[in-house]
């Protein structure tokens, strides 16, 4: 592909945990465009943007230890590296853990690529009595070192500067792995084969022959001998060739870490983080602490949010009344209805529960920053592994009770298929964000002050439950066989950066809002409209007329509730939900919530804006707490919980179904989920309902 | 000097003012005294026994040079301290402050083929980790008064002992995983802390953490020696 002259690609390779995103930050700033590499589920994130009059495109890699292409990322990673599109690349190095990070470097430098190095949180290693020379580190690794802090962006300047020049040079890292004499004679005979290479890379294909790579274009002689010395030297070391390879990465990575030291200390036990592993993974405090910690990410995410909250739904109630008060009487009341019942009302709904979902974010972020989302992975495995899932599962699921589809694009750091798609099955049973607008609803309408925590704690089991009982039915039948590994970094523990976390945060937030701001709103709009047209034009009785004369304040609202039982009913929802109500009637729904379920598909927080429609259709000026004191004359308690249990369990909303189409590659898993879901939570709720009613709980 | 051997004194004495004369205030009396702990009168007489072997240009109350003589005498002998230092550290695994005064004393008898074929055993161990592991086993298992060490899996091993790691014996992703990671044969590993639960485990290993199952870690043979933290 030609490019013009003032064109320049930076790629951004590194370690996870090597604070490669937050320096990618530091770079792009605002300017970042996060999508997907073609063909596969792995985020790309980049960033186009202008300096010194050149145009640059920075690209960050995904974060991987090694470029052997044993998973998506990794065989991504490799291919944009090896595509010879890069000027430049930049591999960020921890200061902190030089020796592994330097594993990578060892197979970059086969790829003769031109290279610098940033090497970050400089001022940590610094704190903690490493120094390193480098002049000598940039000598040994045949590239320039910039120093570079993540946290405050000491040096991106300088690093940015230093890798436009090298883009410029075109120079290629001068550094290479000694594999040792007798692999080195065995590479020289098997490069020999690639005739026409360059010997850079007929050496880097030898050496992926030797790795057991599979997809290396080789001609077939190339392929034999490597075959034939892969069983000579595993014969004479005795070890796997794999394993020689590595060693010698390692090798080169403890030489020069080692030579770049000053003393030779480039290994520091982290006290700091031993220290807190100490408390944190304790064996008796490690669980009560982890469940103290989301406990309070729970009452930290309510506490906090209810006050932004208020002022949004008097917002709103204000916009309502200012319509009303400025709208000429007799020009097209549908349009004002539209406004104020289906734009306000719906959407409206929705972003006054931004906060609580904004905070919850927040929470997820810091625990991700601090490094102790890694923990609870740690914490977390045994009985993650026990139902058949991951240790890894558990932040998907951590963050899907935020909302479930960025949480079903968490599931990408899983490595197996398999643990991915049991992860993005059980998923949905987590409560969401979404379900939280119900019960916040709900639960205050039915329930004493006293044990709204209480039911609340308890809906949220039940979906982890439900769950683990399909994760585990799952994981005996359709995606029965082993799991994935479960060697996993323990990062150190860091102090999170503000602007890290925020911007963190706010990607999350803002594919929330984005779903808030395209698909319900078009839903809200569209359910109006069911819930608005065909209009009835007669009526049993004159409706205007008998109120003017009710005798009572109280018999005028009785016959308004029937006037507008009578439009709903004429409606095409209303004739929806009388067509699936005696379907739902055994688990104690009406046709009101039969016809707010069908909006709950939608998207959740949906079924309670639709509540809201069907139980006040003409009546706009609705706060939480009049609809709350209308749901309680409609309802007993009993059914209100049966409301929520379904609500948590039953059809996905429709952008998780999308999402899992598109994360599962297939319409089959999507519409399982979606029928399997339904079919469960058809099967609680009755039990929960019935039992319920037999135990003389619903009755009064 | 020829193949005519200098007494080590004297050879102390040119590494001493070598290593000053790259000094601002050059290689004088008092300094040369101090360094070698000994009497400013001591290092008077010697230094014109120097000046008489043509390897010192000396005149009292003024600084010393070398002769270029004296000045090749004086780099051998520091290159073969080097030498000896990493050969000491590197291949027999020597503390620094156990392998400088060694190397101190072995640099006056090693002839310089000695220093060449010691780097060159160095050099060779850096370039074959897999050498380099098996020696290690060998020290590992000879170490302390013929008490033989104990060969396990790693989820055997108790927490806080140092291991060695031996071998993977496993094949496919998970070998794959643990190399990358680190875990390769030769290496030094830590059970640092097992899960409330249980299971995994968190081992320490090239100076970071990770985490593994206990089956995992399993098919990771260790060695290491009990009462030995």
């Amino acid at each position: 592909m030609a490019r013009a002259d003032n064109q320049r690609l930076l790629l951004l390779a590194g370690n996870p945990n090597s604070g490669k995103t937050s320096l990618f930050n530091w770079i792009a700033g605002t300017r970042q465009h996060v999508g997907n590499y073609p063909g596969v589920t792995v985020e790309k994130k980049s960033a186009v943007f202008d300096r010194d009059g050149l145009h640059v495109e920075l690209v960050d890699l995904p974060g991987v230890y090694s470029l052997l292409a044993a998973s998506p990322e990794e065989a991504i990673a490799r291919d944009e590296l090896m595509s010879g599109m890069a000027d430049a690349v930049i591999q960020v190095v921890d200061a902190t853990n030089l020796e592994r990070n330097l594993h990578l470097t060892a197979q970059l430098t086969e790829m003769g690529l031109p290279l610098v190095y940033a090497l970050n949180m400089s001022d940590e290693a610094e704190a903690s009595g490493l120094k390193f020379d480098l002049d000598l580190l940039a000598g040994l690794l045949g590239g320039p070192v910039v120093p570079t802090n993540g946290s405050n962006g000491d040096g991106v300047a300088e690093l940015m500067r230093v890798a436009l020049e090298v883009a410029e040079a075109g120079t290629l890292c001068t550094s290479r792995v000694f594999y040792g004499l007798d692999l080195e004679t065995s590479i020289a005979a098997i490069a020999g084969h690639f005739e026409g290479d360059d010997s850079i890379s007929a050496r880097r294909r030898a050496v992926a022959l030797l790795d057991g790579i599979k997809d290396v274009h080789a001609p077939t002689g190339a392929v034999e001998t490597a075959a034939q010395e892969t069983t000579r030297l595993q014969r004479r070391v005795g070890r796997p060739l794999d394993v020689q390879l590595a060693e010698a990465r390692y090798g080169f990575a403890l030489g020069v870490a080692t030579e770049a030291s000053v003393g030779g200390v480039h290994r520091v036990v982290n006290d700091h983080t031993r220290r807190l592993d100490s408390i944190m993974l304790h064996r008796v405090w490690g669980l009560p602490i982890f469940v103290a910690l989301m406990w309070a990410l729970f009452n930290l995410v309510f506490a906090l949010g209810e006050l932004p909250m208020q002022w949004i739904e008097n917002g709103l109630g204000w916009l309502s009344e200012g319509i009303q008060a400025v709208w000429p009487t007799d020009v097209l009341p549908m349009l004002e209805s539209l406004l104020v019942d289906g734009v306000i009302g719906g959407v409206g709904g929705v972003i006054s529960f931004l906060p609580n979902i904004l905070l919850l974010f927040l929470g997820i972020a810091f625990l991700e920053d601090t490094g102790y989302m890694a923990r609870v992975a740690f914490l977390m495995d045994r009985v993650m592994h026990k139902m058949g899932l991951h240790g890894k599962s558990f932040i998907p699921m951590l963050i899907g009770l935020g909302c479930t589809v960025p949480a079903i694009m968490a599931t990408r750091t899983l490595e197996s298929r398999r643990d991915r798609l049991t992860t993005i099955m059980v998923t949905p049973f987590v409560s969401c964000g979404a379900r939280l607008v119900i019960y916040a609803l709900l639960i205050p309408a039915f329930f004493p002050p006293l044990w709204r925590g209480w039911v609340l704690w308890g809906l949220y089991m039940s979906g982890i439950l439900v769950a683990v009982g399909v994760a585990r039915l799952l994981r005996g039948t359709l995606l029965r066989g082993e799991s994935a590994p479960f060697v996993m970094e323990l990062p150190p523990y860091r102090v999170p950066t503000g602007r890290s976390v925020l911007i963190h945060m706010w990607d999350r937030a803002w594919m929330y809002l984005q779903k808030a701001g395209t698909v319900i709103l078009a839903f809200s709009i569209l359910l109006w409209a069911l819930g608005s047209f065909p209009q009835r034009r007669t009526f049993s009785r004159d409706y205007p007329a008998a109120i003017a004369q009710a005798a009572s304040g109280e018999e005028a609202h009785e016959l308004e509730a029937a006037w507008q039982r009578e439009q709903l009913d004429y409606t095409a929802m209303g004739r929806i939900g009388r067509v699936i109500e005696p379907g739902l009637r055994p688990l104690g729904f009406d046709w009101r919530v039969s016809t707010a379920l069908i909006g709950a598909f939608a998207a959740k927080e949906l079924f309670v804006a639709q509540m809201g429609i069907v139980l006040s259709l003409g009546n706009v000026e609705e706060t939480p707490e009049t609809l709350r004191q209308t749901l309680r004359k409609y309802y007993t308690p009993l059914q209100g919980l049966a409301m929520m249990l379904f609500c948590l369990l039953s059809a996905p909303c429709m952008a998780t179904v999308a999402v899992t189409r598109r994360e599962t590659n297939s319409w089959g898993w999507a519409m399982g989920m979606l029928l399997a879901m339904t079919a469960i939570a058809w099967l609680v709720t009755f039990g929960v309902y019935q039992t319920g009613l037999w135990l003389g709980w619903g009755v009064g | 000097m020829d193949r005519e051997r200098l007494s080590s004194r004297v050879e102390d004495y040119l590494e001493a003012i070598l290593q000053l004369s790259e000094t601002p205030q050059g290689a004088r009396t008092g300094e040369i005294a101090r360094l070698m702990d000994v009497q400013p009168s001591t290092v008077s007489t010697a230094l014109k026994s120097l000046n008489e072997q043509g390897l010192v240009d000396y005149t009292p109350y003024d600084a010393v040079t070398l002769t270029p003589d004296g000045r090749r005498v004086a780099e051998e002998i520091a290159g073969r301290h080097v030498a000896l230092r990493r050969f000491l550290m590197e291949v027999l695994g020597l503390d620094p402050e156990d392998a400088e005064p060694v190397a101190c004393g072995m640099e006056h008898d090693a002839t310089p083929l000695v220093a060449e074929r010691m780097t060159l055993l160095a050099d060779f161990f850096r370039q074959h980790p897999g050498m380099m592991a098996k020696w290690l086993v060998a020290r590992q298992e000879a170490r302390g008064n013929g008490l033989p060490g104990v060969e396990s899996s790693l989820d055997e091993l108790p927490q806080g002992v140092r291991a060695l790691v031996l071998s993977i014996d496993v094949e496919g992703a998970l070998r794959r995983r643990l190399v990358e990671m680190g875990v390769t044969p030769g290496v030094l590993i830590t059970v640092e802390r097992v899960a409330p639960l249980g299971d995994p485990i968190a081992v320490e290993v090239r100076g970071y953490r990770l985490s593994m199952r206990k089956a995992e870690a399993a098919n990771i043979r260790v060695r290491w020696r009990p009462g030995l933290a």
